[in-house]
């Protein structure tokens, strides 16, 4: 009996225990619950945006209405599908298997624009759309749209960067300075002018090869800073989904290729450093470099050349007997301090460190095969990086993507910049390696397109081929067409590398059609930046200042494409008499009625909607 | 005299019964409502069939004598088993457990009745053995009625249920008379397994950081050291125990097994439960950790009980229930809604109305004419406090979530029936009170 009154007294204690922490959870913290069940879960911070170093938005929040029903209120889900997907541009049969879903409420469409708002209200005054509900829904925009996509990146439904800065700066846009609610600002190191000529010319050059993919880097040479940052082809991150994997690949970061001949300017610096070979050795090239197998062929017979020759004609013989003048793990070493193989800690999601072999693991071929640029997978911010060693004296620099980092009310609170990395070659050979480069611009250079007058610019082009996924082996039909590029010369203002991967037109070589892209793009970006141009009497504007005017376009037989423009350029069509315009929220035209194309004739009503 | 036992009613049981079913059936009702008064769950009309039929099964079992029953405990328990094999191998997987068996429509969860079938066979076993209870033949004879149903539903795998069956069998063979040495055995290696079990899980999502000691269970060779260690113990100590003949060397011996026979269960049920699992399982100790995992439940259901406040929101107006941010709220879950449409004065009414039942079935259990009413009654009053200890504890926040129902009150037949089983029972036990 007295283990059955244990039994009671045990049982009662944990019921009197269970009571009194039910009763201080019910009274004591009702409060915070209260609280806490009216606003619901999720922060309250607003998103901070991101912009370019020149204060253009490149993301931002939108409040805009998401639609969703409350099923038990709809009594004729085909009514209501019917009468609601026009209205959101959805299929009558996708809107009736929402409202067919198990749970009592379904979103319909998320983020809808302001007109297809208007639309579900008329709807809903009408009576046609009964349980049908419109909420505000925090959204995120970006004006640029396809431009800078996988720099951008893109967040989720939940309000979760996914990709690129979205995700990687996710700490920084969430984190609000004394209580404001408002999230910080990132500032890019991106120029926007630069990146749309830049994205112009390789969208040209995409279309123009038939290419599979087109990256053109733009670094300055002083801070590492990306100033441009092309990579077709790219996406809209405001419609991510509608993109495959392929399309949002951040290709400049994640792709590892072989550079090819680029890669000289790597071994050929790595071999002096070393001091395997001088400025004024000889390499007695025959066309063929047979202690290989397979051997190392030139496209001719260049005969004896010198170091710098080695770059300027680009003999692949000359670089794989350079490369018998230095220990291999030696070599393996100075290729790790140019950073080949590591990540550069660039500040974007997905950088692939590349492939480099370690010396115990290499056959009787890699090291001369190394000094041509194969054998060894590497990515593009790795190029421009490791030329930044070139045009800074010896010293290698961190790529920056990011400029600084400012409060929502304006306080800088953390400046990026020039971020040394550290010193890899002397600087004699820093400007051996340089004056070799810009030797690749004369006449019989390689990268002899690329002259500028007036202009002193190093350069090296290069044609790999690449390996074929389904073989395994070099295709003799994909290559890989590439420049880079480092101007002036005397004081290295500008890195800038376009890669064209796999060219389907009849010309294929960095030297033909890598080289005068480069050349084109300087035609932009020399007067843009101001860069002092020999024999131009014009003064060199200082850099950065010129924020291009946007042309609002002109209206007269048709309606011109109003899209992408911000409401400042179009107050001159506010003015015009023979037309009215109906202006309707705030940021840049996302849509307009008529559609661009229709005739115009005075009296027009014009509708512009803006996000 | 039959007939007059059968009018003598224990009034309170009957009247706690019923209040606690009813008021299930109301807030099922309720769990089913959304914010606009519109009923999208049909859950409360088959609720009240099975509290219908169940009450007449009630009426039933309390009419029968329970001496009766007892001649049928050991074809009741194999039948049990029985089922409980084909549940695993037939069974209808429901959220994620094999525990459901049934043709078409209606489905049975046999683990529910298993419970009572167990607590009757071992009561029938632990009376018979009264003489040599404290052998430990009895004992081991005892632990294997209640781990066999126990480790088939462990399989299905029903963690929450199996749970159940510890503290019953604890507690009826304590009221039997068995060793406390055997049942504290049994109790320190329960809770050294589960802590053992929960450690790496805890530092890894719960801490956030490196503890030291929890390198014992995450490094083989550190984990077969600390074992042998523990093990050498033992060993030594049972060598004190026949060589120098020292009684007390048995207590070092003891006291390693527990631990070493702890730290070989811990390596076993981490190979059968993930991390991630075992982190659902401690979860409740900071559910800030997984938000919007396996923290969802916890916050929500605490969220839903702390808005109550005193008065609460009213019937039908509760926000969190009707919002549908919990989870299974008619089931795991009904204890938050209550708290949160009745508030702290409607859970103290249910809360009084479990105490009532509770104390009256012990009442009955000491007003018993022999000992087999007595671990019976024990068992089932135990078994009935275990759920709703769990359950609440879980709608509050300070247990694991482990899916048990909170008896008469959450919705489902096999729950319902069994508690209702469980009372006619105990009324049983009442009106066959006296000798004839």
């Amino acid at each position: 009996m007295g283990r059955f009154i244990a039994v009671f007294v045990l049982i009662g204690v944990a019921l009197v225990l269970l009571v009194f922490r039910f009763g201080t959870i019910m009274l004591g913290e009702s409060e915070r619950s209260k609280q806490l069940s009216t606003s619901g879960a999720g922060g309250t911070v607003e998103r901070g945006p991101i912009l370019d170093r020149n204060g253009r938005i490149l993301a931002i929040q939108t409040q805009l209405d998401t639609v969703w029903a409350w099923r038990p209120e709809i009594d004729d889900p085909a009514g209501v599908a019917a009468a609601l997907a026009p209205a959101l541009g959805l299929s009558v049969a996708d809107v009736r298997g929402k409202l067919d879903g198990r749970t009592g409420s379904v979103t319909i469409k998320r983020t809808i624009s302001p007109s297809e708002s208007a639309a579900v209200r008329i709807l809903q005054e009408e009576g046609r759309a009964d349980g049908v509900r419109l909420r505000q829904d925090v959204g995120r925009s970006y004006p640029e749209r396809s431009s800078l996509g996988s720099v951008i990146g893109f967040v989720g439904d939940d309000g979760e960067g996914l990709s690129g800065i979205e995700y990687t700066m996710e700490p920084w846009l969430l984190q609000t300075d004394g209580g404001l609610g408002y999230g910080n600002q990132v500032f890019l190191t991106i120029d926007m002018n630069i990146q749309y000529e830049s994205e112009r010319l390789a969208q040209r050059a995409l279309a123009e090869h038939q290419a599979d993919s087109v990256v053109l880097l733009t670094m300055d040479a002083d801070t590492g800073d990306i100033l441009g940052y092309a990579s077709l082809p790219t996406f809209d991150p405001n419609r991510f989904l509608e993109y495959s994997d392929a399309e949002r690949r951040n290709r400049p970061i994640s792709e590892v290729y072989e550079p090819g001949s680029v890669f000289k300017i790597f071994s050929v610096g790595s071999f002096l450093q070393l001091g395997g070979i001088t400025e004024n050795s000889l390499f007695a090239t025959t066309g063929v470099y047979d202690r290989a197998d397979p051997p190392i062929h030139d496209l001719a017979n260049y005969g004896t050349v010198d170091t710098p020759g080695i770059i300027r004609l680009s003999s692949n013989v000359g670089a794989a007997l350079a490369s018998e003048s230095v220990d291999g793990r030696a070599f393996y070493n100075m290729l790790k301090l140019f950073n080949f193989g590591e990540e550069t800690g660039i500040e974007l999601n997905g950088e692939e460190r590349g492939l480099i072999a370690r010396p115990e693991d290499w056959s009787s071929r890699t090291q001369p095969t190394l000094a041509i640029g194969q054998e060894i997978g590497v990515t593009a911010i790795q190029l421009i990086s490791g030329a930044s060693v070139y045009a800074n004296r010896g010293v290698l620099l961190k790529p920056n993507i990011i400029d600084k980092i400012v409060t929502a009310d304006g306080r800088i609170i953390r400046n990026y910049g020039r971020t040394p990395v550290r010193e890899v070659v002397s600087t004699e050979v820093a400007a051996t390696v340089l004056a070799a480069m810009e030797s690749a611009v004369r006449d019989d250079g390689t990268a002899r397109r690329l002259r500028y007058e007036g202009l002193r610019i190093a350069a090296k082009t290069g044609t790999a081929e690449t390996i074929d996924p389904e073989t395994g082996t070099y295709s003799d039909e994909a290559f890989l067409a590439s420049t880079l590029a480092i101007l002036p010369v005397d004081n290295p203002r500008l890195i800038v590398y376009v890669a064209i991967d796999h060219p389907r037109g009849a010309e294929f070589y960095g030297g033909r059609i890598a080289a005068p892209l480069v050349r084109e793009y300087l035609d932009f970006l020399v007067p843009y930046l101001g860069i002092p141009v020999d024999g131009d009497t014009s003064i060199a504007r200082p850099g950065r200042i010129t924020v291009q005017p946007i042309i609002l376009p002109p209206l007269k037989e048709t309606v011109p494409d109003y899209t992408g423009l911000p409401k400042r350029a179009l107050l001159p069509l506010l003015t015009r008499t023979d037309l009215t315009v109906t202006l309707d929220g705030y940021g840049w035209v996302v849509s307009q009625d008529p559609p661009p194309g229709t005739p115009f004739s005075p009296g027009l009503a014009l509708r512009l909607e803006f996000q | 005299m039959r007939e007059r036992s059968v009018l003598g009613v224990d009034i309170f049981l009957i009247v706690s019964t019923v209040v606690l079913v009813t008021i299930g059936i109301l807030f099922i009702y309720s769990s089913g409502v959304t914010s606009t008064g519109y009923s999208f769950s049909q859950e409360w009309i088959r609720q009240l069939v099975w509290a219908s039929v169940g009450m007449l099964i009630l009426v039933g079992v309390s009419i029968l004598d329970y001496a009766r029953i007892r001649d049928w405990t050991p074809y009741i328990y194999g039948a049990t088993v029985l089922i409980l094999l084909g549940t695993l191998l037939f069974g209808r997987v429901v959220n994620g457990a094999r525990s459901w068996i049934g043709i078409g429509e209606f489905g049975v969860q046999p683990s529910e009745f298993a419970k009572v079938a167990m607590i009757l066979l071992l009561a029938s076993y632990l009376d018979q053995r009264r003489a040599a209870i404290r052998k430990p033949a009895t004992f081991a004879v005892a632990l294997a009625i209640a781990g066999l149903p126990m480790g088939l539903v462990l399989l299905q795998p029903d963690l929450g249920t199996a749970l159940v069956f510890i503290p019953v069998f604890m507690v009826m063979a304590f009221v039997a008379g068995t060793r406390p040495s055997y049942l504290f055995f049994i109790l320190g290696t329960g809770v050294l397994l589960a802590m053992f079990s929960v450690l790496p899980a805890w530092e890894q999502f719960v801490r956030g950081e490196q503890v030291a000691l929890v390198r014992v269970f995450t490094e083989s060779g550190l984990f077969a050291l600390v074992l042998g260690a523990f093990m050498a113990v033992g060993i030594i100590g049972l060598l004190g125990v026949f060589v120098l003949k020292r009684r007390y060397f048995g207590w070092v011996t003891y006291g390693a097994s527990i631990v070493s026979a702890a730290l070989l269960g811990s390596v076993g049920v981490r190979q059968v439960l993930k991390d991630y699992q075992l982190m659902r399982l401690i979860i409740f100790l900071d559910p800030n950790i997984d938000p919007r995992g396996a923290g969802w439940n916890i916050i929500q259901s605490v969220t839903a009980v702390g808005s109550g406040g005193i008065a609460g929101k009213g019937w039908l107006a509760g926000t969190q229930s009707h919002l549908q941010y919990l989870p299974q709220q008619s089931t795991d879950f009904i204890f938050s809604i209550l708290a949160e449409e009745w508030g702290f004065i409607g859970a103290l009414g249910i809360f009084a109305a479990y105490t009532v039942l509770l104390v009256r079935g012990l009442i009955i259990c000491g007003k018993a004419k022999d000992n087999f009413a007595v671990y019976v009654g024990v068992g089932l009053v135990t078994m009935i406090f275990f759920h709703l200890a769990v359950n609440v504890g879980m709608a509050i926040g300070i247990m694991p979530i482990t899916g048990i129902p909170l008896f008469l009150l959450s919705y489902g037949g096999s729950s319902l029936w069994t508690a209702l089983i469980s009372i006619g029972l105990l009324m049983s036990i009442y009106h066959h009170r006296y000798r004839y």
